[in-house]
């Protein structure tokens, strides 16, 4: 029912564009809930504001699907595959598996747009979280409160990896939240000045989760 | 002063109507806490009506849909979302033939019956279990088998005699979320897949393809589980002779397994390409399937004589809105029928050929 009330082209008045046919780079219709929409719209609008100026605007961003007929959150409209983020000058592409690329600079550029997702969406599947997702990120409004959780894999692995790339850590990728992952997590709140709540208070996480994304589309560590 | 009562009154409903959109626009202004380093004013909100398309389409084919006579759902099926479609086989309920329906209505299983495919009666579901959905539904000649699931857990399976009436059946061994289910051969035949084992199913992807069979609909068998694709969705199955295909979709598009008596399943993706497919069926001869181009929700249907080699042709949009769902297709008696969803309720669509599809009520 509510699964395809919205059809749309567009998020936050950025193009929607299907990357994974020929000719490569295509119109694309989403589907999904009114509300998961509107998600969608805020964090475009992060992916604009909070990147560089010299990015450029948001040219398009491309996805793979949001709704389809399928269990759980496509299949109720409220899950979104990101394939690419294309500013003017500059691109995130998922797709290209840019979360290993060789370049320290694109693989912060992917650590910044998925700190901006999990602003918006409580589930950010990524290319560290398993192998289904090296070209894509997964994002759904299930999972509860927007707040940091210890227990859940997809959280802890988007924190160990971002200690590495943005502090210089050197955490095992194993999606367990022990002592050296808490302490690198400590580390990162203190160098962006956040209090450590993160896992209580969703308006501190998502600060945390905003200053990391301006430092890591900025190519600059914290 | 005095002002004429007529100027009056004006004067009111304006401070009034003023007054209003004073109110809404401050209910839009603080709607939305921010932090103080996002200036996150929200877009402005769509005003269009549910299930519109907020933008022009991007070629001839845009898609398009609205409100309209012909989105409307079928009778008894307002609210519903339809998942399995089966016929209702000559001998059962006093002779007559017609078909059963299963699915949901706000989040809770939900089945129903119609004798002429057009208006439906609700059926008795036995069980506090509502939260469940019915996910797919197949007859044998006294028994219909529904499977339905929650999405985190195991599907369960349930029986009924006719489709008036439905129960759950303890311990049938399945462990998988199912999707699709066929008689043929005198065997039920479950398709659908496994949440990754060893992880914790956030987002609830699944990473393995399974199919289970069953003699009586009660005790069911792992059969197979070679179709191990990176986040696919295993949508239906379909039996003819010994060929058995099972449709299935991930983010790149459609893959169609094959499997024939003596030879390995072998997965099918031409033609397939860049499209979802929701639901395959046999026909009079060969097979049929359904489903839609993932960019621009094209519907599209696929027939095949061997399972092998599939033609692809394109549906009517109409037809086929870019706001339904479907979930279902099967033969029954020598037509083909469709279940789906539109944001109004079910929706129910026939064809005698696969190729030319016909709108319900």
């Amino acid at each position: 029912m509510g699964a395809t009330e919205r059809v749309y082209r567009t998020i936050g008045g950025v193009p929607l564009r299907y990357a994974r046919s020929s000719p490569p780079i295509q119109p694309m219709y989403a589907r999904s809930t009114r509300e998961f929409e509107h998600k969608l719209d805020h964090f475009s609008y992060n992916l604009a504001t909070a990147a560089p100026t010299w990015y450029g605007p948001l040219r398009y961003i491309a996805t793979a699907g949001a709704y389809v007929n399928k269990p759980t959150y496509h299949g109720r409209g409220r899950a979104f595959d990101l394939d690419i983020v294309a500013w003017r000058r500059v691109a995130c592409r998922p797709l290209s598996q840019h979360h290993r690329n060789r370049q320290l600079n694109r693989r912060r550029r992917y650590i910044g747009v998925d700190a901006l997702a999990r602003r918006w969406f409580k589930y950010v599947l990524d290319g560290w979280y398993n192998a289904a997702h090296r070209d894509h990120l997964h994002l759904d409004d299930g999972g509860g409160a927007l707040v940091f959780n210890t227990g859940y894999r997809s959280d802890t692995v988007f924190i160990q990896k971002a200690a590495n790339m943005m502090i210089g850590r050197r955490l095992k990728i194993d999606g367990i939240y022990g002592p050296n992952t808490d302490r690198a997590f400590h580390i990162m709140k203190n160098r962006v000045d956040v209090p450590h709540r993160v896992s209580v208070s969703p308006r501190i996480y998502r600060r945390f989760l905003w200053r990391l994304a301006v430092h890591a589309l900025r190519n600059r560590p914290l | 002063m005095t002002q004429p009562r007529h100027r009056r009154i004006r004067h009111v409903v304006v401070a009034i109507c003023a007054a209003l959109l004073v109110a809404a626009c401050g209910d839009a202004a603080t709607s939305d806490p921010v932090d103080v380093e996002q200036p996150n004013a929200a877009p402005a909100a769509d005003p269009s009506p549910a299930a519109s398309v907020s933008d022009d389409g991007p070629t001839g084919e845009t898609p398009s849909a609205g409100p309209s006579a012909a989105a409307l759902a079928a009778s008894g099926l307002e609210g519903a979302t339809l998942y399995g479609i089966t016929g209702r086989s000559t001998g059962t309920v006093g002779g007559s033939e017609g078909l059963v329906a299963v699915g949901a209505v706000d989040g809770q299983a939900a089945a129903w019956t119609s004798e002429d495919g057009t208006t439906w009666q609700a059926a008795s579901i036995s069980t506090d279990r509502r939260e469940e959905q019915f996910r797919a539904v197949a007859m044998a000649p006294n028994l219909m088998v529904a499977v339905a699931g929650s999405d985190e857990e195991a599907s369960t399976v349930w029986t009924s005699v006719d489709g008036t009436s439905w129960s759950p059946i303890e311990a049938s061994g399945i462990e998988a979320r199912l999707n699709g289910l066929v008689f043929a051969n005198e065997k039920f035949f479950a398709v659908g897949d496994l949440i990754a084992g060893d992880l914790p199913a956030e987002g609830g992807e699944a990473v393995t393809g399974v199919i289970y069979s069953s003699l009586g609909g009660w005790k069911w068998k792992f059969t197979t589980n070679k179709f191990r694709t990176s986040e696919a969705t295993y949508s239906d199955i379909a039996r003819r002779g010994d060929t058995v295909t099972v449709s299935s979709f991930d983010p790149d598009g459609g893959v169609m397994w094959v499997d024939v008596p003596g030879r390995q399943w072998k997965s099918i993706t031409k033609g397939f390409g860049s499209a979802t497919i929701q639901g395959v069926a046999s026909r009079y001869r060969g097979f049929v399937a359904l489903g839609r181009r993932i960019h621009d929700l094209q519907p599209f249907a696929w027939t095949s004589d061997d399972g092998f080699k599939w033609t692809r042709k394109k549906l009517d949009p109409e037809v086929f809105r870019p706001d339904d769902q479907i979930h279902d297709m099967t033969s029954v008696r020598a037509k083909l029928i469709a279940v789906g969803a539109s944001p109004e309720g079910g929706v129910v669509w026939t064809s005698s050929d696969g190729l030319t599809w016909t709108r319900g009520p």
